[in-house]
């Protein structure tokens, strides 16, 4: 067990006492092999293991700063189908590198992400601060409505799915994790 | 208690059956996809249903008047799916019970009556259906009964039907101590008590500051006043059906939370309640208060231009929640302002 420092974007997320915790996005067999395989494959953010648990965390932050990173394009209406879609290629794109990986480090990682008992999704959703008194005391997307869309689109593999952010990452039980 | 339905080519509605909760059932989907058919069809045979024994004919003729009346179509045969050439339209309610069913058919040409395939064998003479259309009723009582009777108006027959309840008399003895305890949160809410004038049967609120004439009460107040006259005549109190057409209009948010306290109430006495509704508020108190009592049906558009059935019993199972696409649909329209200011 070990703590892992990643970066997306402007965020810094720390992973303490895990397995591992990698960002599958930039695997090399993710980017060589299993991006373009049948069209096109997506991937989320990070790959977590902690003792049998696997955790799957895509990021999306709508605070970034346009001047120094891309805004997030994705509409949040969309959001449910995204994070569904990249879940499952990266369940695909696990089971491919756990075979087919020429990075043993991948391979190893890979293998042991498949041996765990369960998986947890987990949603990174990062929003603007604004004073709008009809969004009062709540973010633009809310978190409600984000959750009860995740559920549905993400029963074939975890019926309870976490929409968490940088204040609210405590939330998550099995998982010791912090973001700045 | 009404266990299912089918329909096939019934208006927009989708060839499919509905499997009812026994307490709760909610209904959501865009305009025009049928939810309101479903209740007023669904009322229509139920309350053909009702009244003295009649032959095979005379019923025939009497869900065919009821649908008529409650739908209001030029005829009959214009409730059955628009597509090219004859077609046949099929309702069939299955009902708790031993064959306790009924099933008619018509088709395209069918002006006045339907062929009824099977007959329900034991009327549901004591089990009364209960219509509340979006309309408010409580200033039609009680004119607008002996105006639909006496004359041919092109108004839906809920509307005379459920004005005609208000204007009874409220129950007295052991079941006015159960009114009493589903009146107190709708009258809590109406900050007073609904009183009808022994002399014209019009209605009032009555309150503490006087009595308030039924055009001069708020339009939302005046829907729980409608329900608060249904449980004091008895007409909405144990056993029997609610039908209730977007409950949630004209509602605050604040209403809206009792509302879904009430119908949880009623359903909790005995009552079947179906409602179509465009609220995501309502929906998640529903869901909130009395999920294990509910199941949730969608209807969606499909790529045919037809509409499709989702049903379950959590909203989880419901693929289409267009009110919910909609309202992150505007958050991503606020954060655009956001990105601009």
């Amino acid at each position: 067990m070990a703590d892992f420092f990643l970066e997306e974007g402007p965020l810094k997320f720390t992973f303490q006492n895990v397995n591992f915790a990698q960002k599958y996005d930039k695997w090399r067999h993710y980017i060589k092999k299993f991006q373009n395989a049948g069209g096109r494959s997506k991937a989320v953010d990070f790959v977590v293991v902690h003792g049998e648990d696997l955790w799957l965390i895509e990021v999306i932050n709508y605070r970034q700063c346009p001047e120094t990173e891309p805004p997030e394009s994705i509409e949040p209406q969309d959001i449910s189908e995204e994070v569904a879609l990249k879940v499952k290629d990266t369940l695909g794109g696990l089971v491919s590198a756990a075979f087919r990986a020429d990075d043993t480090n991948e391979r190893v990682c890979a293998r042991q992400a498949l041996t765990c008992s369960s998986i947890h999704v987990v949603l990174h959703l990062e929003q603007p601060e604004h004073n709008n008194r009809l969004y009062r005391g709540r973010a633009p997307v809310s978190r409600l409505d984000i959750l009860e869309s995740l559920r549905w689109s993400m029963r074939f593999i975890d019926s309870n799915p976490e929409v968490i952010n940088k204040e609210s990452v405590d939330r998550l039980s099995g998982l010791q994790l912090s973001v700045q | 208690m009404l266990k299912s339905a089918d329909f096939s080519n019934f208006t927009t509605v989708p060839n499919d059956r509905w499997t009812f909760s026994p307490a709760i059932n909610v209904i959501v989907g865009e305009n025009g996809l049928g939810k309101s058919h479903v209740l007023k069809a669904i009322y229509s045979v139920m309350k053909a249903q009702m009244g003295p024994p009649v032959n095979k004919a005379q019923m025939e003729k009497r869900i065919a008047d009821e649908l008529l009346e409650t739908m209001r179509p030029d005829s009959l045969g214009r409730l059955v799916k628009r597509q090219p050439g004859r077609n046949r339209a099929e309702i069939n309610l299955s009902f708790k019970g031993r064959d306790a069913k009924v099933s008619f058919k018509f088709a395209t040409n069918s002006r006045s009556q339907v062929d009824l395939v099977t007959p329900l064998s034991d009327p549901l003479r004591h089990l009364r259906p209960v219509f509340i259309p979006t309309r408010e009723l409580m200033t039609l009582c009680p004119w607008f009964v002996s105006l639909y009777d006496n004359q041919y108006l092109p108004f839906e027959k809920t509307w005379r039907d459920t004005v005609s309840l208000l204007a009874q008399a409220n129950v007295r003895g052991p079941r006015e101590k159960v009114a009493k305890t589903l009146l107190d949160p709708i009258e809590d809410a109406m900050e007073g008590r609904v009183e009808a004038d022994r002399m014209t049967g019009r209605l009032y609120l009555r309150t503490r500051k006087g009595n308030v004439e039924a055009a001069l009460v708020a339009e939302g107040l005046r829907k729980f006043a409608v329900l608060a006259r249904l449980v004091s005549t008895g007409a909405l109190l144990k056993q029997g059906y609610l039908f209730w057409d977007e409950p949630e209009s004209n509602l605050n948010p604040k209403l809206i939370k009792t509302l879904a306290q009430i119908i949880l109430s009623l359903a909790q006495q005995g009552i079947q309640v179906f409602i179509a509704t465009h609220s995501l508020f309502l929906l998640r108190e529903i869901s909130i208060l009395g999920d294990s009592d509910a199941r949730y049906f969608a209807l969606a558009a499909s790529d045919d231009g037809d509409s499709r059935l989702e049903q379950g019993e959590s909203v989880e199972d419901l693929q289409t929640l267009v009110l919910l696409d909609e309202e992150l649909a505007q958050s991503g329209r606020f954060m655009e302002t956001l990105d601009h200011g």
